[in-house]
């Protein structure tokens, strides 16, 4: 909600602007006199889908080793994609055998239903069920916290904090009893970096965490908002559900972000966490492109450059699975790791987007244009799939 | 607590997409009720945005003119479902810079102590916000600033979509928001807005 300073300071702006304005109806018949006659001609308001594509391509037996990072402990890759259906139909495995079929289709162009909507419009309401998440994963060694809490959300405030937005995933989450606080690693997936942040319990004034309910989720991606001191980075109130972004291409927020309530969105109806969570009623959705994190928004497909790129890194794995398939197991991870260092050295894979999960022997990485890699180490099992 | 805005028509007023849709499809067809429907609702907001950039009334009722006839080339670049608003403001935006760069004039910042980021001297804030309209503060503020300022408030955009006209992240833009509000706040005293 606007404050009343900020309406009337847009209503008199507006108004000092009106009064340069000139005669509108003057300016029409000037607007007329200049068009050029049209012939009328068929055409039809073609509306193009989001051209973020997830490619992913497989490859069969490959070897990935876990890269040192013990402390990632994925039960369930977390791989963001754009195309729902097609990673829905990847991960049950049973329709193509397990391995990927490349789904880079950029720009999809169809006919607009009979009311011409733009494709994609939120019912009024969602069940948070109806939302895909990555499996979670609790942490280890995580204490059951419950601080009172006397911090208030306020979007400004928050705000005049904030450094910068962050689009990250949460490789790893642990409790330091010594200063009680939750250390994260922090994958910060447009930077291609990592982030070490600290965040203390208390009652949640200073940016401290009041309960653990709050915590983020290992395997889960987020829009952190970070304030900075002393040359470090901390999470802007964290006594709040940070902003989610889920498998499926949808945002997740409380509603005390008004800057996001502008987007089009759905009242979330989450299940209560507890006596004290009070933001379960407060909860909504919205696409997650709205949000826009992203500073490149060209929406224009692969170029050839990154189709030629992402073709060296499915070659070079290829080849490695060929030559490596009676390899045992530990062998060929610690030689799939030499090889997706490698290739991240030389710019076509994202050195921190490389993700191990031990559970179903799968890794993932992202391209350098941002797609989706998929490679499986161990055989496919249709039992396990 | 809950919010009762979840979802419907926005607030700002102006065609709805379903609208803009009918009148660049009546324009295809060449029928100049559909620009002129265009024109009537969102003529203001087109000069307003492209007076913001060039700060010459007479300069803005040109490129308003030519932005118009324009559109009625151009209608069908125009792909349906991605917010109509914005891409009239950017087309009408960039008319804007691009003419300014044709006449190579440069904006002035005004270099005013009373937007500075340190707290100035209390009576010479006092002695600028007498003199000062609300168009000549959001003039003094620092570019980026402007731009978001401008197109929230003239152009009617949301954040969202001045995010993606200016392409900086939805956060940049709303922290740089609410950076600019703070600054016109310390000039322009709520009494001054009547």
């Amino acid at each position: 909600m606007k404050s009343s300073f900020e309406d009337k300071l847009m209503e008199k702006y507006q108004g000092e602007m009106s009064q340069y304005a000139p005669d509108m109806d003057k300016m029409w018949d000037r607007i007329e006199s200049g068009l050029e006659e049209r012939s009328p001609r068929a055409k039809k308001i073609v509306m193009h889908s989001k051209k973020r594509a997830a490619a992913i391509w497989a490859a069969a037996a490959i070897i990935l080793i876990p890269m040192g990072y013990q402390a990632l402990q994925f039960s369930e890759s977390s791989i963001k994609s754009n195309e729902t259906s097609v990673v829905d139909q990847s991960m049950d495995g049973a329709s193509n055998g397990g391995y990927f079929e490349a789904a880079g289709e950029a720009a999809e162009e169809f006919e607009p239903s009979v009311d011409s909507s733009p494709a994609g419009h939120l019912p009024e309401k969602m069940d948070y069920t109806e939302l895909k998440f990555p499996r979670e994963t609790a942490m280890s060694n995580m204490p059951d916290i419950e601080n009172e809490c006397v911090a208030y959300f306020v979007e400004s405030e928050v705000l005049s904090q904030t450094e910068r937005f962050v689009d990250v995933k949460v490789r790893s989450a642990s409790y330091n009893e010594e200063e009680n606080a939750v250390e994260y690693e922090l994958y910060d997936v447009l930077g291609d970096t990592l982030l070490n942040i600290s965040t203390a319990f208390g009652n949640g004034e200073n940016n401290t965490l009041c309960s653990n309910q709050y915590v983020l989720k290992i395997g889960h991606e987020y829009i952190l908002p970070l304030g900075e001191a002393d040359g470090k980075y901390y999470i802007v109130f964290p006594s709040a559900p940070q902003t989610e972004l889920t498998e499926d291409g949808y945002a997740v927020f409380h509603n005390g972000w008004t800057s996001f309530m502008e987007n089009e969105t759905a009242y979330l109806e989450c299940p209560r966490n507890g006596k004290d969570d009070y933001f379960y009623d407060r909860m909504a959705v919205t696409f997650a492109e709205n949000l826009n994190f992203s500073a490149d928004e060209s929406g224009e497909g692969f170029t050839e450059k990154e189709l030629d790129d992402m073709e060296t890194v499915d070659k070079a794995v290829s080849e490695w699975l060929k030559n490596t398939q009676q390899m045992p197991r530990d062998e060929r991870i610690e030689g799939a790791k030499e090889l997706l260092y490698e290739l991240a050295s030389e710019g076509y894979i994202r050195r921190y987007s490389i993700f191990f999960d031990d559970s179903n022997g799968m890794f993932s990485f992202e391209y350098s244009c941002g797609a989706i890699g998929r490679i499986k180490i161990d055989p496919f099992d249709p039992m396990m799939n | 607590m809950k919010t009762d805005r979840w979802v419907g028509e926005s607030e700002v007023k102006g065609l709805t997409e379903r609208q803009f849709d009918n009148a660049v499809e009546r324009i295809l067809d060449g029928d100049r009720s559909g620009l002129r429907d265009i024109y009537e609702e969102y003529g203001k907001m087109i000069f307003g945005t492209v007076m913001s950039v060039v700060k010459s009334p007479h300069d803005a009722e040109d490129i308003t003119s030519d932005f118009f006839i324009r559109l009625w080339s151009i209608a069908d670049t125009y792909v349906g479902g991605n917010g109509h608003r914005r891409w009239l403001a950017a087309i009408a935006r960039n008319m804007a810079i691009d003419h300014l760069r044709r006449k190579k004039r440069e904006t002035v910042a005004h270099e005013d102590s009373c937007l500075d980021e340190t707290p100035s001297d209390e009576h010479l804030e006092e002695s600028v916000a007498d003199r000062l309209t609300v168009t000549a503060a959001v003039n003094s503020l620092e570019e980026t600033e402007r731009e978001i300022i401008n197109l929230k408030f003239i152009s009617q955009l949301t954040f969202s979509e001045i995010s993606k006209i200016l392409k900086k992240p939805l956060g940049t833009v709303t922290w740089k928001y609410r950076k600019a509000l703070e600054k016109l706040r310390r000039c322009i005293p709520d009494e001054k807005l009547v």
